[in-house]
């Protein structure tokens, strides 16, 4: 099943009277369950495309469907909805909320969707807590934690309002390589057990290796596009 | 909602010192508000209650014309017979107590000296059912009916270097027959005692004598020149003001209630209200800028926050909303210390009272009020001041909550 698709979609930026390119007509779909990686050097568009892909940003030109639904033309509150409910985010710097315990950053995004009764809330946020090895750690703040641990506390923060499609922006960036194998790993065990779609970008050869799809993007226009087993 | 609380309430503290420097302005700014609001508002009851006490009484009930500014006391307009308006005024259920007084210029003869005073003749038995007059006796005796003796105030007293047992002249013109000029009537008088309220037109002015030796001095059997009442509470006074309109013949009496007769005094003290309030409203507001500045340098400083906020789904006014409510715990806590310092202090300025002259000396403030002033925490007040604190505090956040809400988000991700 298809989650999302790009028609022809290009996006420019204006800086003062400049207008710059990041994207131009890209043509993109992903399924629900794949786990893509977005390569290509610096300011080739991939965090443009995740923006995209995540309803934080509309296109210059052309259509960004999810879930059949074209975003292009949605007003910002609708498409904060889309992110509510549907769109899972991972970010290079963690950006979990200092003020907050792991659990408490954990159930941050179910607070948003207002409909989950505490007791399920709790349930689901210990569970996930347990599913990325932080059971112990779940009153801990995030400057009490490593690195790792709080993109673990990321990664369960994605989670937790089961959405179809996780955005990671360069997740293992700021991790020491083995800790970054570990997360990785975490998100593939998720990825085949849950079947969440995963989509990073990635200037890290061992997320390439891991991505079952890689799709690398050159000046702003897919380059290659591989599937691998 | 109570995820957004308990994150707004965290968000509060996160940069220690700069919210306590900012809790202590705004706790200042409602401190002063509530303790100066209370002091005037203290200021203000306890004058309304001297007014009432010795000059006005609830109510006064002239002919038409004996007051007019122009007349002065014009005595050719006095209430004859003033007891059948009595008993008839007693019928009144609110009515608790009714005097009848002449009140007269007089010229004070003693030791070569002489000034124009406001004489009085009052009751004896009936007046202080009306006025407190007796309660602020400091030298002599009060007086007895029919005797010749005055009261003085203590001002007038110091003047003249007055004692009780000491005489003086007063001298008058005595009411008038009609078509007559009316004689001046110059009669001995001996100082029975020094009063002091507190009111300086009482204390400086006036002389009380008993209504039987004024009413026979000044031609006036039988006669006063007004009647006072007293209610038995102030909510009736609107009430009986217009029983009593209709009641009386009609063009022949008018009514005054203590509110009318002491007019300049409640314009000067709304004025001085105003006054202060705007003032203070001013420093409140100039502790706004605090605010301002403080929930700015959050919004600042969170922007990435902010940014992922949004990308979780958090919608534009959610994002202001938290704001906004970091600000009102800002100003609630900071309101709710300044007024509760500030109550505290008002409470004590209620039981023990502020000592005036050790404050200002001697020095006349415009209020009828001596000795102890006595602060009024009323819980208008309290309320009002935290209102206005939390508010003024939520008005200040606006605007960087509004900046927090209008981010672009992959702006403020981008944001390092």
């Amino acid at each position: 099943m298809t989650i999302a698709r790009l028609e022809d979609v290009s996006k420019e930026y204006q800086t003062g009277k400049l207008t710059v390119p990041a994207l131009k007509d890209v043509n993109l779909e992903i399924k629900q369950g794949e786990f893509l990686s977005i390569a290509g050097p610096s300011g080739s568009g991939k965090t443009t495309l995740l923006n995209l892909l995540g309803c934080l940003d509309v296109p210059t030109r052309g259509r960004v469907f999810l879930n059949g639904t074209d975003t292009a033309s949605l007003k910002p509150d609708t498409r904060a909805e889309i992110r509510r409910h549907e769109i899972g985010f991972i970010f290079q710097s963690f950006n979990l909320v200092p003020v907050l315990t792991a659990l408490e950053n954990v159930e941050f995004p179910l607070t948003l969707l207002g409909h989950v009764s505490a007791q399920d809330r709790k349930a689901r946020v210990e569970g996930l807590l347990k599913t990325v090895g932080l059971q112990d750690m779940m009153h801990r703040r995030p400057p009490e934690l490593s690195g790792g641990q709080q993109q673990r506390v990321a990664i369960a923060r994605a989670l937790v309002k089961r959405p179809k499609m996780v955005l990671a922006d360069e997740p293992t960036a700021n991790l020491d390589s083995k800790t970054g194998e570990t997360i990785l790993q975490l998100m593939k065990d998720i990825n085949e057990k849950q079947g969440t779609s995963f989509v990073f970008s990635t200037h890290d050869k061992m997320v390439m290796d891991y991505a079952q799809r890689l799709i690398i993007l050159r000046d702003g226009m897919i380059a290659e596009d591989q599937r691998r087993q | 909602m109570a995820g957004l609380l308990r994150l707004a309430f965290r968000n509060v503290f996160r940069n220690r010192r700069r919210s306590i420097i900012t809790l202590a302005a705004i706790a200042l700014g409602l401190f002063s508000l509530v303790v100066t609001q209370g002091m005037i508002n203290g200021m203000g009851k306890q004058s309304e209650l001297n007014i009432i006490n010795y000059d006005t009484g609830h109510m006064k009930i002239y002919r038409i014309g004996f007051a007019d500014e122009d007349a002065g006391y014009d005595l050719e307009k006095s209430i004859a017979d003033p007891g059948e308006v009595i008993a008839e005024l007693l019928k009144l259920p609110e009515v608790q107590a009714a005097t009848g007084r002449i009140m007269f210029p007089a010229l004070i003869i003693c030791r070569g000296e002489s000034m124009p005073a406001i004489a009085t003749g009052i009751d004896i038995l009936n007046d202080g059912k009306v006025f407190g007059l007796a309660e602020t006796i400091i030298e002599g005796r009060f007086l007895k009916p029919g005797e010749n003796g005055v009261l003085v105030g203590e001002k007038l007293a110091n003047i003249f270097q007055l004692k009780p047992e000491d005489w003086i002249t007063l001298q008058a013109r005595t009411r008038p027959e009609p078509g007559e000029i009316s004689p001046i009537q110059a009669l001995d008088f001996e100082v029975k005692g020094i009063i002091s309220t507190g009111n300086p037109k009482i204390d400086g002015l006036n002389v009380f004598l008993p209504l039987s030796v004024t009413q026979e001095s000044m031609l006036m059997p039988n006669m006063v020149t007004d009647i006072t009442l007293r209610l038995s509470s102030l909510r009736y006074l609107a009430r009986v003001e217009d029983e009593i309109n209709s009641r009386l013949a009609p063009g022949e009496f008018e009514v005054n209630t203590w509110i009318d007769l002491a007019e300049s005094f409640l314009a000067l003290h709304r004025m001085k209200r105003i006054g202060t309030a705007v003032f203070l409203a001013i420093f409140v507001i100039i502790t706004a800028v605090g605010i301002v500045n403080t929930m700015l340098m959050a919004s600042f400083e969170r922007t990435n926050e902010i940014g992922m906020m949004a990308a979780m789904g958090m919608k534009a006014g959610e994002i202001r909303r938290l704001f906004l409510v970091e600000g009102g715990i800002l100003g609630a806590m900071g309101s709710g210390i300044g007024v509760l310092l500030g109550s505290i202090l008002t409470y004590l300025g209620e039981v023990y009272g502020i000592n005036i002259s050790a404050i200002w000396g001697d020095v006349d403030v415009g209020y009828p009020i001596r000795g102890l002033w006595y602060t009024d925490l009323t819980p208008g007040l309290v309320i009002g001041a935290l209102i206005f604190g939390i508010a003024i505090s939520v008005i200040a956040s606006y605007y960087p909550a509004q900046r927090a809400a209008k981010l672009e988000p992959t702006e403020a991700l981008r944001h390092v």
